[in-house]
């Protein structure tokens, strides 16, 4: 049981001047400790007193000490007038005389002798008043050796905010030690992030040192300190960052680990979130940390299993929908090297079943959002004139990652899965059919995953329709899209391009050739849609399409591919209908179900490559029902 | 360092349109190695070409601030940039005329004119969609090039008579082939 009584005196009946900003900073103090999210003190058990008696500050604390259990934790703050006067420090409350303190104000001996009887385990003494570091006069009080010295004996903390010959300074916003200890409280300052709680003689250190320059030199003493930090919760503590620090301890012994440098890489990514995500930041330097374990693949595993818990933690309550699917998919992308190894494989699972819950939970929101409001989407911070250019990037994006949970449907809900899937595509569709259109090369796995996992689920139709939007928009620009996404002043070149239908303006924004045209006409191929392309396929005259096929999977995370080869095309060269574009292109390499979903995310998160396995499958399924 | 290599990037960029057209340039993202989709095992593969080109400052210099080092250096990188482009791709036109044996050598001519007619006799027009046919384009050494125009300048009607039938018949055949390759597709110009 853990309790804060906290007591702000603005107003004297006999004392002057009057204080602003004493009441707000016992607010600011109670709020601290007892609204947070997991409060460390009992409310119902805590009280704040405004502008008291001394009676009444009395009474708080005979209920809070002596009424119910015995109190583990009891935290005392006082924001006030103080004065020492007969070698006692005193608290004024409302109805202090100047001439009559010891009847009419709240000794600080008294307090201690409460606490010497209430014995709670933990007290913390917080004051913040002018003089309040004469509180020292008082000690003799607590200092009997027949109350402390023994085992189990309470502990005391005591924070006094200015020195015994120091005013208490203060701000509009409330006293300057009262920010500083809130600023603590509520994790706007760090202190640590190690611990799951704090303590108030830590807390009280780095204040003195911050307020040294404003020459307010704060006191603290403690008594017969035992056991963890009893103070506040710690808002900067983390369970998932404490485990991965220790994944990351450095053995003692000279073996396969990660350099110190590689370490600090990966902390900067982590506390650069969530402000701050960056896929392929996060793989290459887990990457480097991963390799470095060497054949240790346990170790490995367990890095990769940390690192990825810890950033789940940080993205908790990110805006962005997708963010924990991002890091699962840039998690299983830094594995691709190690998914043979039994570890490693086996938390490639548990993250593949991560990426599936949130892609299945996101579809289900988008649904029914857009149930509300066909244009949702389009309503949010930043949109406008450059969701021209973003939106369709952002609708094909979506359908490739909602597609997921097709490829990994293995899952006895398979079936729900490909109905919702269909449902928000569909829902997806009608509000914003027109932005079913190719602006730019990233735009390429989104639509081979979609296009692709709903052919393999036997949905024909609407890969179909998906594809006559994304072929007709190609025939429209003569397959003249941005090659990037990623330079906001490239995407404005091209759009007014394309705005102008003169592409000659923005030849070096443009892609050429381009992988999105092979992808659409190949599903077409795959798809059988000979007779709704091939007529149409002379206003593609020119146009230069490119497929790159690797088979080293193991570097399809790299942020260059060196194996493979690229194979280019022209329309009105060699290829005069979408069958010249050839016979499949299947690899002899027989990837596991989990890299194949591996190999998904990694496109998803790095847009500039194409899974094309699974649109060739496709194409050799077709030829093979075709005999 | 990222800056300088994208401003010399683009130098280079701009270098290589004065030896191919836009439309033939390819940027490529991944791999180390490219082809045509349908190529056929006799067509010449020029293979890639690395071009690389280095630069040094003397640390006195940066002591002394000399700011045109910068532009003295971009300049020095772009141009031997350049040259390397330039040399590489004369060179894979080269082998790839020596590989099919299409060459004309001056010394089996009797005159750099009729070098320049035998040149071109070898060289297939090509008409663009719109029905434009492209004249060659020939690069040549300035003093070649020099006395090969003086030659032509001086040659005789009759051989200016049978050098315009040539280029007749060839833009005839350019415009022949640019029919039958859009008579391929299943109905060009049609909207359907």
């Amino acid at each position: 049981m853990k309790a804060l009584l906290a007591i702000g005196c603005n107003t004297y009946d006999h004392i002057n001047p009057s204080l602003d900003g004493a009441e707000p900073d016992a607010s600011r103090i109670f709020d601290g400790l007892l609204k947070s999210r997991s409060p460390f003190y009992d409310p119902d058990r805590s009280i704040i007193l405004r502008s008291p008696s001394v009676d009444e500050v009395r009474a708080a604390l005979r209920s809070i000490l002596f009424s119910g259990h015995k109190l583990d934790v009891l935290t005392f703050y006082f924001a006030g007038h103080g004065t020492v006067s007969n070698s006692s420090f005193y608290m004024c409350t409302r109805d202090t005389q100047s001439d009559a303190l010891s009847a009419t104000a709240f000794a600080l001996a008294d307090l201690f002798r409460y606490i010497n009887e209430a014995k709670p385990v933990q007290t913390n003494i917080i004051i913040d008043a002018c003089e309040s570091g004469g509180l020292i006069e008082d000690l003799n009080v607590l200092l009997k050796g027949s109350l402390y010295g023994e085992a189990g004996t309470p502990g005391v903390t005591l924070f006094a905010a200015s020195a015994s010959n120091e005013s208490a300074q203060e701000t509009p916003q409330g006293g300057l030690a009262t920010q500083a200890l809130v600023a603590y409280i509520t994790g706007s300052d760090f202190l640590r992030d190690d611990s799951p709680t704090l303590d108030l003689l830590e807390i009280g250190r780095r204040i003195n040192d911050q307020l040294r320059s404003a020459n307010q030199s704060p006191i603290m003493w403690g008594l017969n300190l035992y056991g963890p930090p009893q103070f506040c919760v710690n808002p900067k503590y983390s369970a998932t960052d404490s485990e991965l620090r220790q994944a990351l301890k450095l053995a003692s012994h000279a073996g396969d680990q990660p350099s110190s440098r590689d370490i600090s890489a990966l902390w900067r990514l982590h506390y650069a979130l969530p402000e701050s995500w960056n896929a392929r930041a996060f793989v290459d330097a887990l990457s480097t940390c991963l390799i470095a374990f060497g054949a240790d693949e346990n170790r490995r595993a367990l890095l990769a299993k940390r690192y990825y818990e810890a950033t789940c933690a940080r993205v908790l309550d990110c805006e962005e929908a997708m963010r924990k699917a991002e890091v699962g998919a840039a998690l299983l992308a830094a594995l691709l090297p190690w998914l043979h190894e039994r570890a490693s494989m086996h938390l490639a699972f548990s993250v593949q079943q991560d990426i599936v819950e949130q892609c299945l939970k996101t579809s289900a929101e988008i649904t029914t959002l857009l149930a509300k409001d066909t244009l949702a989407l389009l309503r949010h911070p930043g949109g406008g004139l450059p969701d021209l250019f973003y939106h369709p990037l952002r609708l094909s994006k979506l359908i490739g990652w909602l597609a997921l949970p097709l490829s990994a449907s293995h899952t006895p809900s398979s079936m729900q899965n490909i109905d919702g899937y269909l449902e928000t595509v569909r829902a997806l569709i009608s509000g914003n059919q027109e932005c079913f259109t190719v602006v730019c090369e990233d735009q390429a796995p989104g639509i081979a995953i979609s296009v692709s996992s709903l052919i393999c689920a036997g949905e024909t139709d609407l890969a179909e329709e998906l594809l006559g939007y994304y072929f007709y928009s190609l025939t429209e620009t003569g397959a003249r899209i941005a090659s990037s996404s990623s330079d906001g002043t490239s995407a404005l070149e091209y759009m007014l391009a394309r705005a102008m239908n003169d592409f000659d303006v923005a030849t070096n924004v443009i892609a050429h050739p381009c992988e999105t045209l092979a992808v659409v006409l190949r599903l077409g191929q795959a798809a059988g849609l000979d007779d709704a392309f091939d007529p149409y396929l002379w206003q593609l005259d020119g146009a230069a399409g490119i497929f790159f096929l690797t088979e080293n999977w193991k570097e399809f995370a790299n942020e260059q591919i060196t194996s493979g080869q690229n194979y280019a095309f022209a329309i009105g060269r060699e290829i005069f209908r979408i069958q010249d574009l050839g016979a499949a292109r299947t690899g002899k390499t027989k990837l596991s179900p989990i890299e194949r979903f591996s190999l998904l995310c990694t496109a998803l998160i790095f847009p500039d490559r194409v899974p094309w396995f699974q649109v060739e499958e496709l194409v050799a399924a077709r030829e093979q029902a075709a005999g | 360092m990222a800056a300088f290599a994208k401003k010399l990037a683009e130098a280079n960029r701009i270098a290589s349109h004065d030896f191919i057209a836009k439309e033939n340039i390819h940027r490529l993202r991944h791999g180390r190695d490219w082809g045509f989709l349908h190529a056929s095992p006799e067509a010449f593969d020029g293979g890639m070409k690395v071009h690389s080109t280095e630069i040094s400052t003397s640390i006195e210099d940066i002591a002394r601030h000399r700011v045109e080092c910068l532009s003295l250096s971009l300049a020095s990188a772009a141009s031997e940039m350049e040259s390397q482009f330039a040399r590489n791709l004369y060179q894979t036109v080269n082998d790839a005329c020596e590989s099919t044996g299409n060459t004309v050598s001056a010394t089996d001519n009797s005159s750099l004119a009729e070098a320049f007619y035998a040149a071109i006799e070898k060289v297939e027009f090509t008409a663009d969609k719109s029905g434009q046919v492209h004249l060659p384009t020939m690069h040549a050494a300035p003093e070649t090039a020099r006395r090969m125009q003086a030659d032509l300048e001086a040659s005789s009607e009759e051989f200016r008579k049978k050098f315009e039938e040539m280029k007749e018949r060839k833009i005839k055949e350019a415009l022949e082939r640019e029919d039958e390759r859009k008579r391929r597709f299943v109905s060009y110009g049609t909207e359907e």
